[in-house]
Formats: C-alpha cells, structure tokens, sequence
C-alpha cells in the first residue's frame, strides 16, 4: 500500500543580525521595497484611485401641477400665456379664457409605483385673425433619486417650436434626460436638496421676461433634466384652435457621482494586493538567495541544531 | 468514552428517523391546517387594505373555499379522495353536488382568476374538483355542468357596459344572444375551440392596465407552440424555396375592398348601399399622412370608429351626405335575397338614412328639413354647419333597420381657411334609440375615460339611474365654447374618470350692474349665478363605481364642498361708479375625486372613487361698466389613493415534530414527572461515563 502526502509544514530556519548592521539593512530596504513598490507601479499604471462612477436608475417623477406654456401668435402684443405659476401671478394676462384646456396625466405602465411616461394636452383658441407662430412650453418636474445618491430637485422640462406656416396642432415625442455637468457628491443617506425649489416661485427682481429669467437660472444649475426629442410633428392648417400633446417617456437614467473614501479603497484594495504578492515572492527569494549563500553576516538558527 | 460516542450516535438517528417519520405521517393533516393559515392570512391582508374602504371584501373569493370546507367536513374520508375504490354513498352524492353548484354557479370567474395569480389554497380546490369528476363518471346521475352554458364571466364581465343591450366584441355580455357572438371575431375562438379557450388569459379584458410580461403571471398561458423540430436536417445544397422565403417587392396590392357577396353582414364587413340599382360601399373621410382630410375609408360594419380631420368648407362631409343620402338606400342582405337574382329592394332590405339636426351640444334636435337647415354662407359668417356628425347603425333581427346621421350644427367664422371635423361612426344591436340606452362606465370598477354617473336624486339612486326618462346621468362641469362659459348635457362636458384637466372660460354677466343700488347685492348675484352654473346649488352623488347597479346605497357619494367655509362676499363701487370690485368671489373649482384599485386580483383593476369634493377658491375681481366678465378655472384631479401592493410573506412552516408515544417505552411520555425523570436519567448515565 502505497503513501500519500496529506499534509506538510515547512520547518522555519531563522537569520539573526544585530540592529545595526549589513544584513538588517538589507532586509529593512527589501521589506519596504515590497509595500512601496507595487503602490508606486499601481498607481502610475493609472486609474488606481476611482474618480468617477456611475449607476443607472428610473428616477420618480411627478408633475407637481406649474406650468407656463407661451403662444406667441404673428402678433407679438396677443400671445396666449397659459400658466400655474407663482412668478406670473403678479402680472395679469389678457385673455386667459384662450387656454380652454389642459389635460395632465401620469402613467405607470409596469405598476412599480414610479410613473413611465408623462402626457400633456393643451388645447388653445386662437385669438380672430391671429395666427401662432411658436411655441414655448416650460413644465415643472419634481425628480427624486433615491437609490444611491439621493436627490430631490424641482426640475424642468422646455419645449420650444416654431413654425413656418400657420399650424393646428403639435405632437411631440420625446424622453426626459438627466444632464449634469458636475459629478454629484452622492452623500449616504443625506438627500441632496441643493436645487429643491421650484423655478416657477423663483423671485424675479430683474426687469428680463419671465421665460429668458426662467431659462437663465435653469442654464445656471449644475444638474438638470433636459427633453430629448424622439419625434415631433406640427400639423399645418389654421383652424382657429391648437391641440398641443406632449408625450415624455421616463427612461432609466444613467448617474456619475463621485464615489466615497471606502469605495476608492475597495477598488484600490485588490490592485494593489495582486502586485504586492509577486513582489513578496521575488524579494523572498532573493533574500533566501542572500542569506543561504552568507552574502551579508547574520547567524542561522537552525531547529535542530543546538546553539 | 467510545461507548458513549455510538450510544450518541445511535440515539441521534433513532431521533431523526422518527421524527422525520411523524413529519411524513401528519403531513396530510399540516397541509389542511397551511391552507387554514393562507386564507387566514390572505384575509387578513384583504382586510387591511380595504380598511379605509370601509367596505367588506369581495365575498366570492372565500366562500368558495369556506363553503367547500364546511362541505368537506361533513365526511371523514373526503381528505384523501384519491382511492377509486372510495364508495358511492349517499352523502358523497350530497357533497358533490354542493361543490359542484357552489364552484361552477356562483365562483368560477374568481377561480379562473385565480388560475393566473399565485394563491396556494385554490390548488386544493382544483384538486378536490378533478377528484370529483371521479365521482362523476361512476355516478351517471350527477351531471357535471357544462362550463360555457353557465357564463361565467357574468358577474364580472368588464366589457359589459351598455345596460340590457349587447355590447360589440364583448364575449362575456350575456345580453348578447349565440347569433350576435358569431358576428364578433374575438369570440370565435372560444367557440370553436372550447378546450383550448380556458388556456387563454383574459383574452377580451378591458383595462388600461399593460399587460405585464412577468414569468409567473404568464406561466401557464401558452401562447404559441411552435417548436421548431431540430432533428430533421437537411441535406440539401439547394435551397430550391428559397424564393418564397426571402424578402422581395410585393405582388400584392394590399386593398381590402371587397366586391358585393350576397350575404348577411360580418364583423369587419363594408356596409353597403343601393344607388340606381347598383351597389355601392358607404365611406368617410380620413386623414392619410397629414391632418388633412385627404382620405376616404369604408365604413366597416360593428366597428366603432371616430375620425378628426381638417378640411376646406367645400370640402366638407356634411354636404357629401345629404347627396348621398338622398340617392340612395342602406342594404342588407336576408334569407329572402338568397331567392331572387336581383338586387333590388324588393329582394335586399333597404332602409333610408335618417338625418336629424341638432345644435353644437346636442340638444334641440329635429328631423332636417331643407327650407330650415340649408347650410349656407355670407361675407363674415357660414351657419348650419356641421362640423361634428355622428352615424349611428341599428342592427337588429339581423339587418341593419335604421341608419340615422346626426349634424351638430354651428355657426363658422369665414376667414379660418381649415376647420377641424369629426366623424363618429356607432354600432347599436338593439331596436331602441340610441338615446335610450344606458350606459355605464365600466364593469364594476370605472374605466379610464369613461364618465362619472351622477345622480341628483333624494334616494333610490340606482333605480333613478335606470329608469330612461331621466336624462341626465352623468356629472357634468362646465365647458368653453368659443371662449365663454356654457354648461350642457353632452360628452364634452362630461367629468371623465381619470383624466387631470384644467378648464378656463369666460364667465359673462349679462344684466347691467347698476341696476341695484347695493354692490354687495350685484356680487353676490354674480355669485350665485357662477354657482348654479357650476352645479353647487344643487346636490349631487355620484357612483362609486361604474357599474351603479353593483353599488349599494351606501356607494353613492354625495359631492362636498367648501362654499360654506369661504370668507364672505361683498362689493364696492370705485372710481365714481364706474367699476365694481367684488372682494372673495369664486372664481375657481376643483374636483377632487379619488378612488383606489379594490381588484383582488392582480390582472384586472377595478377601480372604485372613495371620496369626492369640490373646492372653490376665491379671488378679488374687479369689473368694469362695459365688461362685467371674469375667468373662471375648472380643474379636476384623480388622486390614486390605492395603498402600494404590500407583499406579506409567509411564516416557516410550522413542523410539528414530535416522538411517538412509546418511544421513551418504560417511561410513558404523557406522565409529566416521569418523562423528566427519564430525561434526567439519561444525563445521569451520560456525566457518570464522561467522568469515568
């Protein structure tokens, strides 16, 4: 019956020097070759530290009922102002009665408690011998992240068309983005409330019209949510009235922000450690090298030899 | 040691194998006693979620159970049914019966729910019915009912919305009769194949709801089968079909007009007319690319259409038709056709059109006599215009007896160049009027888009809602009409159930403001008159849900409102007399409904309106002499008050182990000092080897 090998210990043969001498300075620089090296070639290699990450998430969106829609007709003293705003409401529209109506509906397609698509219809009536000839469609969003980074921000949606001929009706098709132009700071468990106030209630002390005082201060922030147009189309044809639907869907969005001390040393962590075991494994072996072959004075102790 | 090292050993797997042995002996009764606690639970979950509703849940779906259980109870043996050799008594007959009424009368569309959704206590039912189809067989005196001859889906058909009159392509409408369901190309397939049918999930449901592709929920709907038989190789190099397979121009002109066949109208079918003995398909205007009215389309027979497109004036349908309808005859085909080769009246039954006048919103309406409503235009302004008309196709004994054009008729101004038209075209399967019919908003929860039932009755509301003469049925609001305030009893002023709108329109006062000396008494004219205009003076309920005759009493709501919480109204002259100032006057409305989802199921919502109220926000207006006017806005909000489904997991299972009575022999274990003592003994034994 043969044997097999279950298990085997390696018998320790120590090198003894005094502090100060040749061989501990030898293994004082080898010891600290081998943590600072691999830092050094990880680190230069690039991406060592993670500067930026990113998640993806379908944010909660509600339309929190503000809104301001500009008609402007070939007359620039009788645009239809339609809106729910608290900036507008010190001035006094002429004409209201022109927004016959406005239909606002959220839908939840998959039933996960977070609306998919937003749909708005405004239907207009155009002023006697007028005609419009652009529209401008501002609506409030109330957008919350609440996975990783969370935020809660009053955001906009801005639509802008103009048209050539006398039009009887816009469709228009297109997805909300998420647009920053920093990284979010991504702060555990503390909401992000930087820009949770509505532009629409914004206080206006400069004399600019409200729709370039509305798109300054929005150009002016950090992150926003911008439409992206799929499909739009404008029916020509003067009627008398307008129907104006908008259909936004909400896609999953994609969020950079930068990661926290932990997650920069997780992902430090294991580059770091690959290196640091071959470099342990080459400076061993030289070491062995050196004190197998008495290169530097040190004393062996050897187990089974009484000193 | 090592002799208590195997003592150990040996009493740990006598442990296990008996223990696991009880396990698998009572498992049959653990199971009942699972079943027990899901209902339990699952009741208790119900109960929960409709507590706010303050109504109980749906009784259907337990009793079932609860009733089949008590039924179950009365024999010992009916846990285990599967022996066949099981004797047919008496009391096993009773029982079948029981179950059998009890399942397939009263609960079978809550069973064929729950064949979707993943309750664990219907399996059990399953299986006791296929274990009484057992029984079945042996005993030919009991008869198995036949599933498609009771409709099951009676109780909870969610097309069903037209009261005691058929509904098109609603399979489950039991006003419907055999002949009417053949028209329909939906219920085909059911009738066909009436084993495959129960395989299909909700195939004709109405809800607004995406169907989901979630793998549990479809888990048993096959689709399709068509597995591709991958054994059968082919060894050819050529492949000489290749032709038919690959993408190339079309051959075919895909027109669907189909030529005249003598015989009687399908679903799909172009309705078709006799005009100088030839015979011809009645058509309508449709936009093709853009919104212009450039198209024509059929007009297909039970297919609902509605069509909104801009024209010219002289391009307009309502002058097509009074040509059209004035030459010719609306056909169809009868038994009596298929004996006579010609097409005439005498053998095809003919019936005239029918036009009838009415104003924009529906009301005065009279038959149209040509010295009145000739449309006609002068140099500001066309009158007699119609720019919304309506179709409407009796078919009844199965022909068509009355085709009637309704014209909703206005007055246009010249300069627009386009105006927008709109064509609905209806179906009616009944020998009643239109008008006469009732119609409900959903099957019983409310159906998006569909109108709030409303009721200004004392009491008796569903008897009120069904009794035809009344004619208002539906909660109106207020609607503009080229910029003014109107309010009227037609589709446009209608609340829909689920839409978020807001209204604006022009209120005018018409009298002239000077008339009273005190401003106080005008602006509370003026209110007043705003109130009655939006309907707060009067009391109102509306259904809870959209099938009234599923509401009890209790179910209609009476609308609130905060008119009586708001500051006091009066006036002021200014400016010497020439303006007025009313200082709180309603200028705002908002219609605050909302409902939750009470659906036990999971597959269907049926959404239920759990509170209502109108709240008005006041303003002050100034008016002048020449202009007594004022914006008024109408909103209207629903509000899904229906809690997030909560998912409840269930508890481990509850093993009830334990030894056999004589296990511990000498020591019996339902003496209690003994058992200790044996217990103890056994310590005894174990420290006195550990210490030796």
């Amino acid at each position: 019956m043969g044997l097999y090998k279950l298990f085997s210990t390696n018998v320790e043969i120590q090198y003894k020097s005094c502090l100060l001498s040749k061989a501990t300075l030898f293994t004082l620089i080898t010891t600290l070759l081998t943590i600072i090296l691999p830092f050094l070639i990880a680190h230069r290699s690039r991406g060592f530290w993670l500067r930026t990450h990113n998640f993806y998430e379908h944010p909660v969106i509600h339309y929190p009922y503000e809104y301001i829609l500009v008609a402007e007709t070939d007359d620039p003293s009788q645009p239809i102002v339609c809106s729910e705003a608290a900036v507008l409401n010190q001035e006094i529209f002429v004409g209201e009665e022109n927004c016959v109506e406005i239909q606002a509906q959220e839908y939840d397609f998959n039933d996960d408690g977070k609306a998919d698509a937003l749909e708005f219809n405004f239907h207009l009536m155009i002023p006697q011998e007028r005609t419009i000839s652009s529209v401008i469609a501002m609506l409030a969003l109330d957008f919350q992240l609440e996975t990783v980074c969370p935020l809660h921000m009053q955001s906009l949606a801005f639509i802008q068309k103009s048209f050539t001929v006398p039009p009887s009706g816009l469709k228009y098709y297109g997805d909300i983005e998420f647009y920053q132009t920093v990284h979010l700071p991504c702060l555990r468990n503390i909401v992000d409330k930087k820009y949770n106030s509505s532009l629409m209630s914004y206080f206006r002390s400069s004399s600019e019209n409200i729709v370039d005082f509305i798109m300054v201060n929005y150009f002016q922030r950090d992150i926003t949510t911008q439409l992206k147009t799929l499909y739009s189309r404008s029916q020509n044809g003067h009627t008398g009235t307008m129907k104006i639907d908008l259909y936004l869907r909400i896609p999953e969005m994609k969020i950079r922000y930068t990661p926290n001390l932990l997650q920069e040393l997780k992902w430090a962590w294991p580059q770091y450690l690959s290196l640091v075991i071959i470099f342990y494994w080459i400076f061993n072996r030289i070491k062995m090298f050196v004190f197998n072959n008495r290169l530097l004075m040190a004393w062996e102790v050897v187990p089974w030899k009484k000193q | 040691m090592r002799v208590i090292t195997y003592l150990g050993f040996t009493l740990l797997s006598i442990l296990i194998q008996f223990s696991v042995m009880d396990y698998i002996q009572d498992k049959m009764k653990l199971e009942e006693e699972q079943t027990d606690l899901n209902v339990a639970s699952r009741k208790k979950r119900f109960d929960e979620m409709l507590k706010s509703f303050k109504q109980k849940p749906h009784a259907l779906y337990y009793r079932t159970h609860i009733d089949s259980k008590g039924a179950l109870k009365l024999t010992p043996s009916t846990i285990t049914y599967s022996n066949i050799s099981v004797p047919v008594t008496e009391i096993s007959t009773m029982i079948t019966n029981t179950i059998i009424e009890e399942f397939y009368d009263e609960n079978t569309s809550t069973t064929e729910e729950a064949f979707t959704t993943e309750t664990q206590y219907t399996t059990t039912e399953i299986d006791n019915i296929t274990e009484i189809t057992f029984y079945d067989k042996k005993n030919k005196s009991i008869v198995k009912p036949d599933i498609p001859k009771i409709n099951l889906r009676s109780k909870n058909c969610g097309c069903d919305l037209l009261y005691k009159v058929c509904d098109i392509s609603c399979c489950c409408d039991n006003d419907c009769t055999d002949k009417d369901k053949k028209l329909f190309s939906n219920c085909n397939i059911s009738n066909s194949n009436k084993g495959e049918s129960q395989y299909l999930c909700y195939p004709f449901e109405i809800s607004r709801r995406v169907d989901k592709t979630d793998l549990f929920d479809n888990l048993f709907c096959i689709v399709k089968t068509n597995i591709p038989d991958k054994r059968n190789l082919n060894y050819d190099k050529y492949d000489v079909s290749a032709a038919d397979t690959a993408f190339k121009w079309h051959k075919n002109d895909i027109s669907s007009h189909t030529e005249f066949e003598r015989k009687p109208y399908a679903y799909g079918d172009t309705i078709w007319v006799l005009k100088e003995n030839s015979i011809w398909y009645i058509d309508m205007p449709s936009p093709t690319v853009n919104n212009y009215c450039s198209g024509r389309r059929p007009i297909l027979f039970l297919k609902e259409q509605s069509i909104a497109c801009s024209v010219h004036l002289k391009d307009l349908e309502m002058l097509q038709i009074f040509k059209t309808s004035q030459e010719s005859y609306c056909i169809s085909v009868t038994e009596k056709s298929f004996e006579s080769s010609a097409l005439n009246c005498s053998s095809l039954h003919c019936t005239n059109w029918t036009i009838i006048i009415c104003d924009e919103d529906g009301s005065k309406c009279a038959d149209y006599n040509k010295t009145i409503h000739e449309p006609f235009c002068n140099e500001s302004y066309c009158t007699n215009i119609a720019l919304h008309l309506e179709y409407t196709f009796y078919y009844y004994d199965s022909k068509i007896t009355n085709v009637t054009i309704k014209f909703f008729v206005k007055n246009i101004q010249n300069h627009i160049p386009f105006m927008t038209q709109v064509i609905d075209v209806r179906f009616v399967m009944a020998n009643i009027s239109i008008d006469q019919i009732i119609k409900v908003s959903g099957n019983p929860g409310y159906i998006y888009g569909l109108p709030i039932i409303s009721s200004t009755a004392e009491g008796n509301h569903t008897i009120n809602f069904l009794n035809s003469t009344l004619t208002k049925k539906y909660l109106t609001q207020i609607n503009n009409n080229g910029g003014l305030c109107v309010t009227f009893n037609g589709t446009n002023n209608f609340v829909k159930f689920g839409i978020n709108k807001r209204l604006k329109c022009r209120y005018f006062y018409n009298k002239p403001i000077w008339s009273k000396s005190n401003s106080t008494d005008v602006c509370e004219e003026i209110e007043s008159n705003i109130k009655r205009l939006a309907g707060l003076s009067e009391t109102i309920f509306i259904s809870a849900l959209g099938n009234p005759m599923k509401n009890k009493e209790s179910d209609w709501l009476l609308i609130k409102n905060n008119v009586e919480e708001k500051d006091f109204t009066y006036g002021q002259f200014l400016a010497k007399n020439s303006r007025l100032r009313c200082y709180n006057l309603i200028v705002r409305f908002s219609y605050l409904f909302t409902f939750a989802d009470v659906s036990e199921v999971f597959t269907k919502r049926e959404d239920k309106i759990i509170a209502v109220k109108i709240e008005v926000a006041t303003q002050n207006v100034t008016f002048s002499t020449d202009d007594v006017s004022t914006v008024l806005t109408i909103d209207t909000n629903f509000i899904d008050g229906t809690k997030p489904k909560a998912y409840e997991y269930a508890g481990g299972p509850h093993l009830n182990i334990h030894l056999p009575n004589d296990f511990f022999y000498p020591f019996p274990s339902n003496a209690n000092c003994s058992s200790k003592l044996s217990v103890s003994l056994i310590l005894c034994i174990t420290i006195y080897y550990q210490i030796k």
